[in-house]
C-alpha cells in the first residue's frame, strides 16, 4: 500500500468516525428543535476536531514514509474523484432546493418536515459536504487499489 | 479499470537495460513507481510527454516501447 493510499484511508476513517458520531448525536437534537446555538457549537467543535486529527495523523504518516509527490496519474485520479464528489454535492443541493421550493412534492416522505427545522439546516449542509468528501476519498482509493 | 489499447515492451526493455528497477525508471522520468506499474500492466495510458521520456530513457524509438492495438 502506497503512502497516498495510507493517507486516504486514514482520512476516510477519521471522517467516518468523527462525523458519523456527530451526525448520529446531532440529527436527533436538530429534529427535536434544539436551539441553533447548541448545534452550531458542536458543529464548530467537530470541524476543528477533524482538522486537528487530520494534521496529527497526516504528519505522522508523512514522517514515516517518503512521499514522492503527485504525478500525472495521481492528478487524473484526483480530477475524476473531484468530479464524482461534485456530482454528489450537486444532487444534494438540488434535492434541497426542490424540498425548499416545492414542499408539496415531499408530502409522501413523512419523516422530512418542510420547511426543515432551523437547527437542521447547517447539519444538512455539513452532511452534504461530508458525503461529497467521502465520495472523493472513496473514488481515489478505488482507482488506486484497482489500478488506473 | 479496463486494460488500455496501448501495449508496451517496458518490462523487456528494463530487463535489457541491466535489469533496471521500476523505481529507477520512475525516478528517471519523474513519476511514482505505482504509475510505472500501471503503465507496464497496460492499466494506464501515459501522456505523450511521459511516453517519449520513457523511450528516451531506453534510448530507443517511441514505437519500440509503445504500440497501439485497436
Amino acid at each position: 500500500m502506497s503512502t497516498t493510499e495510507k493517507s486516504l484511508l486514514a482520512s476516510l476513517v477519521i471522517t467516518l468516525l468523527v462525523f458519523g458520531n456527530f451526525f448520529l448525536n446531532t440529527l436527533e437534537l436538530a429534529l427535536a428543535d434544539e436551539p441553533i446555538a447548541n448545534i452550531s457549537t458542536s458543529l464548530i467543535n467537530v470541524v476543528i476536531s477533524v482538522i486537528i486529527l487530520e494534521i496529527i495523523v497526516q504528519s505522522l504518516l508523512a514522517s514515516l514514509s517518503s512521499s514522492q509527490g503527485d504525478d500525472e496519474r495521481d492528478l487524473l485520479i484526483e480530477r475524476i474523484s473531484f468530479r464524482n464528489g461534485y456530482v454528489c454535492l450537486s444532487v444534494g443541493i438540488w434535492i434541497w432546493i426542490g424540498h425548499t421550493t416545492i414542499p408539496s412534492w415531499w408530502v409522501w416522505l413523512d419523516a422530512i418536515q418542510s420547511p426543515l427545522p432551523e437547527a437542521l439546516v447547517p447539519v444538512v449542509l455539513l452532511l452534504l459536504f461530508v458525503i461529497a468528501e467521502v465520495t472523493v476519498t472513496v473514488t481515489r482509493l478505488f482507482y488506486y487499489r484497482r489500478g488506473f | 479499470m479496463a486494460p488500455t489499447s496501448i501495449k508496451n515492451n517496458m518490462r523487456r526493455l528494463r530487463f535489457d537495460a541491466n535489469e533496471m528497477t521500476q523505481q529507477t525508471l520512475a525516478e528517471h522520468v519523474g513519476v511514482t513507481r505505482q504509475t510505472i506499474i500501471a503503465i507496464e500492466a497496460a492499466k494506464y495510458s501515459p501522456s505523450l510527454e511521459l511516453a517519449f521520456k520513457i523511450a528516451d530513457v531506453f534510448s530507443v524509438p517511441f514505437e519500440k516501447v509503445f504500440q497501439y492495438k485497436a
